[in-house]
């Protein structure tokens, strides 16, 4: 059976709306009283609702359309390798420094999107890395974990 | 004081050799990053954010409005020479640029188009001198219950103009909204939304999003979508003279001047930008034009009246957002949370509290468009080489730019996470047919939002007939409601 796409953003924009509202739901009232007429919780349960009924519009009402931004499933997978590469990069981007890390995940993620040239693509993840050292470091003089710490 | 005298002291404190460098830098960056093909305006000025901070405040806004312009300009040397638009506003001068190309007449096309785009940003820079004021004298008469409906008014408006869906670009809207709310309510000092993230109490820093939404998620899209070969034709060689024949510029002239104005008309409009200025001009161009025939097969007019709407919607969305504190268009929500970011607000009172920053930044925009125009015709060659580079190197430097840039905002590796998080956001977003830049436009005014509507309540004793008790709340909110309704109308429709 195929799954159109208005269905499950539809879905997905309900969830998130729903999860908005029991979310608004645990907002503590105000410590003492104001003439807020709201209060912190009001906006966010109107915001909320007008979620809910846009997501049950795009679940219900909206008309399948060919969205040429749409990706198939096989395509949504191959995002999953560079997901974990960012993962393993935020995890150990502190310890390893920016200047590692980002040669690092500079190197791993040309070698995904295409195999061979393993020394250009070395040279380059190098390259890369040095230059946001010196602009960044250097230049800008922003303070960055560029070196490992020990 | 009078204007000219105003712009006269703008340009006094603009030409200094700091911000002649900021204009000159980020008229050459913005260029470059436009032909690239994928990373429009608003993701380049996303990754320059970063480094502009460094910069004294004047000198990193007019950087990030000289990238703007720079962007704009770039855009159409890809859909010229490769069938390619470098962003949505040029996938008209595809239609007649790539003929043009294959022609060999690309040199003049892209000549046409840079001259065009230098008089549509100078027009619409005259419109910001003449209409920001009186605009802004205007708002001053709003109290929260008028700017609450100017806010919903923006917020609808866009959901109806970008996008296909006014449903999803309504959820859009609520989407943007909901992650503004996040961190402690400053009315009640109250946190809201934290998940018992302490990082999260003083909100999520905007610029964090932008990049995030923008950058990251255009990377994202680009590596999923890489092997699908693309719409592109063959990539034609850049040959012969670059100067256009006198017929060429007898044929652009009159494209100029109705470009520029239904440009800059369009820019004013929340949430039209560039992208309806473009097929505005072209389809007027086309129906005025006495051989019609030749459009799609390389009429130079066709293609000079979509580059001049391009910029001047530039200028058109610049009003609004420093008269009312409303962006016109997604790049300007990010340039308007730019501005945030450096402490200053745009709104009515931004023209005479802030005056001087106002009119160096006018001057700086005509500073940038001047060095661009310079910069620009004899360095096209060179721009073009650009496109040499092959993309699987290219990914990964604008995402580690874009890592780089959000962690040097704060110092903070937890904007690391955010900026990734943001950037599978704006990815799903794209893909689910949501619109990335209505989110970002919303994010950047809900806070106001809030603030305006609460205040409005307080005000009002919570009575909210107010809302339709005011004239000018009364008339923004009809004409809203209207063409929401209308645009609902239409899919209920359609969907029977």
């Amino acid at each position: 059976m195929k799954v159109s796409q208005n269905k499950v953003t539809g879905l997905l924009c309900l969830l998130f709306s729903l999860f908005f509202i029991y979310q608004a739901f645990q907002i503590e009232p105000p410590p003492s009283a104001t003439m807020d007429f709201l209060g912190p919780r009001g906006f966010p349960f109107i915001i909320g609702s007008q979620m809910v009924l846009c997501s049950l519009g795009i679940l219900f009402l909206s008309k399948e359309e060919g969205n040429e931004d749409n990706v198939g499933l096989s395509e949504l997978k191959s995002l999953i390798p560079y997901l974990l590469l960012i993962l393993v990069f935020i995890l150990l981007v502190p310890y390893l420094g920016m200047f590692i890390g980002l040669f690092l995940l500079t190197f791993v993620m040309v070698r995904i999107m295409e195999k061979g040239k393993i020394i250009q693509n070395l040279i380059v993840s190098v390259c890369v890395s040095f230059a946001i050292w010196i602009v960044f470091d250097i230049l800008l003089n922003l303070s960055m974990p560029m070196w490992p710490s020990l | 004081m009078d204007i000219l005298q105003l712009l006269y002291e703008g340009f006094l404190s603009a030409i200094t050799v700091e911000n002649i460098f900021a204009a000159a830098l980020g008229a050459l960056l913005g260029t470059v990053v436009g032909i690239l093909p994928g990373l429009g305006a608003s993701a380049t000025i996303a990754i320059m954010i970063p480094v502009a901070f460094t910069l004294p405040s004047d000198s990193g806004l007019i950087m990030m409005i000289a990238v703007y312009y720079g962007a704009m300009y770039g855009a159409s040397t890809t859909a010229i020479l490769l069938k390619m638009p470098g962003a949505p506003s040029t996938v008209v001068s595809t239609l007649d640029g790539y003929p043009l190309a294959q022609q060999g007449k690309a040199g003049p096309a892209i000549s046409i188009t840079a001259i065009g785009s230098f008089y549509g940003s100078i027009i619409s820079l005259l419109g910001v001198m003449f209409l920001t004021v009186p605009l802004s004298t205007f708002a001053l008469r709003f109290g929260p219950v008028e700017y609450t409906a100017v806010m919903i008014f923006a917020l609808l408006m866009a959901a109806t103009l970008i996008g296909n869906s006014v449903l999803k670009g309504l959820f859009s809207i609520g989407l943007g909204v909901a992650f503004s709310l996040i961190g402690t309510d400053l009315q009640t000092g109250v946190s809201r939304f934290t998940l018992g993230i302490d990082h999260l109490l003083s909100g999520i820093d905007m610029i964090v999003v932008i990049i995030g939404i923008f950058g990251i998620g255009e990377v994202f899209y680009y590596l999923v979508t890489q092997r699908r070969g693309g719409k592109s034709g063959k990539r034609l060689a850049l040959k012969g003279s670059l100067i256009p024949t006198k017929s060429d510029f007898k044929e652009s002239i009159p494209p100029f001047f109705r470009g520029s104005i239904i440009g800059f008309v369009s820019g004013l409009l929340p949430g039209s930008g560039s992208t309806i200025a473009s097929f505005l001009s072209y389809s007027t161009e086309k129906r005025l034009s006495k051989t019609p025939e030749r459009f799609g097969k390389g009429a130079m007019q066709g293609l000079a009246s979509v580059d001049t709407a391009n910029n001047a919607s530039v200028g058109g969305a610049l009003v609004p957002m420093f008269s009312l504190g409303i962006p016109g268009s997604g790049t300007t929500a990010v340039l308007l949370g730019a501005l945030m970011m450096y402490g200053v607000s745009p709104g009515p009172s931004f023209i005479t509290s802030e005056a001087d920053l106002f009119w160096t930044i006018v001057a700086s925009a005509f500073i940038a468009n001047v060095v661009l125009i310079i910069l620009n015709l004899p360095l096209i060659p060179l721009f073009v080489k650009v496109l040499d580079i092959p993309t699987k190197y290219l990914m990964p430097i604008v995402l580690v730019i874009a890592v780089t840039g959000c962690y040097t905002l704060n110092g903070s590796f937890t904007d690391v996470w955010l900026v990734f998080l943001f950037g599978i956001i704006g990815f799903f977003m794209r893909v689910g047919g949501l619109s990335p830049a209505i989110f970002v436009l919303a994010i950047v005014l809900g806070e106001d939002f809030e603030r305006y509507f609460r205040q409005a309540l307080i005000t009002e004793r919570g009575d909210f007939t107010a809302f339709v008790t005011s004239p000018i709340s009364l008339i923004l909110l009809l004409v809203a409601v209207i063409v929401v309704s209308f645009d609902i109308f239409k899919t209920v429709k359609q969907k029977k």
